[in-house]
């Protein structure tokens, strides 16, 4: 073999060992090394498991316009008709991304305590999405939050699983 | 894959290409100023990142993206018709690594394991590539995406094995019941028939903890397993719409099928 062969040989080697490591969440040493390497590259495989997932994270939010706060909107994208979602399924890329970032709050929350969860890049992340979905200039109040749903035995479910505080739509702007 | 390009079997991941594609021009308005996939949103999210991906993830709004998918949609097509085994093949290939690497960094968000690997793949083509394209790193690149999907089952498998849920059959009648990647009426019917659900889930344990196993088995066993691969990607794309994982795992099995050869012979 020749000598680039054998790089690439040690270089893939390697590269598949640090994901058989990441599988298992080898804590520090792995964290160090993904905040140097795309995350993209150092994939997880664990899908579904151990705990499937039970229930949607739907995002709900209103808004406060002069002095009245509105009902609940949801930002839904919708999701694909069956007969074609098995080829073409934009929507659940939609769905992944603010399901991903509603479960990442509800974890960190729990860990963060009360107030804590202010500050993460998902719960900002989440409050720039909906202030850039308000009426602009009338909106004073916004307000959001996740609740989960599912289609049980009996008939749909819903649960609030978390509730944000009030902020200043033109505040929020700003910082967001 | 990379070392039998002439298989046709060998260019299913670039389908999958032409596919997302597909979809981040569907949905290019979502990297624009509103969007959730805006760079604002992006920023945020990337406020600890390092400075080179701050700076891909600025590139472009909707009208950027869409360009970008659609430089892929030709490239991806160019190496179905052409095969990675030729220089125009070769090039494209190329192409396609730079505008996922692109979207990879743009998006973010909303990922799979389908564009985890499927990036692996293009990335792991591009090494092969510098490593001077012979046979012996061909088979490299092979062995190596071989030695990711065998990894990518058994860590699956060993997940779910360690589960309660999955042990015990309630796992796939609680995913099916979400909207997001179910089929509410298939759910409720493994909720009232959990030893259909008890069945199902110890189907896809096995196969998936047992999937190393298929390098060391005769060739027939092997394709059987590969087999019972196709049927288990479709069926994911059917039931939960899952759509992009066949084309991602699939189009990696040429790559088995190579590196079981070297193993036995």
């Amino acid at each position: 073999m020749s000598l680039r062969e054998v790089l690439l040989a040690l270089l893939l080697t390697g590269w598949w060992a640090l994901s058989a490591l990441n599988q298992f969440r080898s804590g520090a040493w792995t964290a160090r090394v993904r905040r140097h390497i795309p995350g993209v590259l150092v994939p997880s495989w664990i899908f579904f498991a151990p705990e499937p997932p039970r229930s949607d994270s739907r995002l709900v939010w209103r808004n406060e316009v002069d002095g009245r706060w509105g009902e609940w909107d949801e930002l839904d994208f919708g999701f694909a008709p069956v007969s074609r979602r098995w080829l073409f399924n934009p929507e659940v890329i939609e769905y992944k991304a603010v399901s991903g970032l509603s479960d990442a709050l509800l974890s960190l929350g729990s860990v963060l305590g009360r107030r804590g969860f202010l500050l993460t890049s998902s719960y900002v992340a989440l409050l720039s999405i909906l202030v850039s979905r308000s009426p602009a200039r009338r909106s004073t109040g916004i307000q959001f939050a996740v609740v989960r749903t599912n289609i049980a035995p009996h008939g749909r479910r819903f649960e609030v699983a978390f509730v944000s505080e009030i902020h200043d739509a033109r505040e929020a702007a700003h910082v967001c | 894959m990379f070392a039998n390009p002439e298989f046709l079997a060998t260019r299913l991941v670039f389908i999958g290409l032409i596919v997302e594609a597909l979809e981040m021009f569907w949905l290019r308005r979502r990297f624009d100023s509103s969007g959730l996939f805006s760079r604002r949103t992006l920023g945020i999210l990337l406020s600890g990142a390092h400075l080179q991906l701050r700076v891909i993830s600025a590139l472009g709004g909707g009208a950027f993206v869409a360009a970008a998918m659609g430089v892929q949609a030709v490239a991806a097509t160019v190496v179905i018709l052409r095969g990675t085994g030729s220089r125009a093949g070769i090039v494209a290939a190329l192409v396609c690594l730079a505008t996922n690497a692109l979207v990879r960094a743009r998006t973010k968000l909303g990922g799979s394991g389908a564009e985890q690997l499927t990036f692996m793949v293009l990335v792991t083509f591009g090494l092969v590539m510098i490593a001077g394209d012979t046979v012996a790193a061909r088979r490299i690149g092979d062995a190596f995406l071989a030695a990711q999907v065998t990894l990518a089952y058994l860590a699956a498998g060993v997940s779910k094995a360690i589960s309660p849920t999955w042990r015990s059959g309630r796992a796939l009648g609680a995913i099916l019941s979400t909207e997001g990647y179910g089929l509410p009426s298939l759910g409720v019917f493994l909720v009232a028939h959990p030893i259909v659900d008890l069945a199902l889930s110890w189907s896809v344990i096995v196969w998936e903890t047992a999937f190393p196993l298929a390098f060391l088995a005769p060739r027939p066993v092997l394709l059987g397993t590969l087999a019972v691969g196709v049927l288990f990607h479709t069926g994911c794309a059917i039931f939960m719409g899952l759509n992009r994982f066949p084309w991602a795992f699939c189009g990696c099995y040429p790559a088995i099928l190579t590196s079981w050869a070297l193993l036995h012979h």
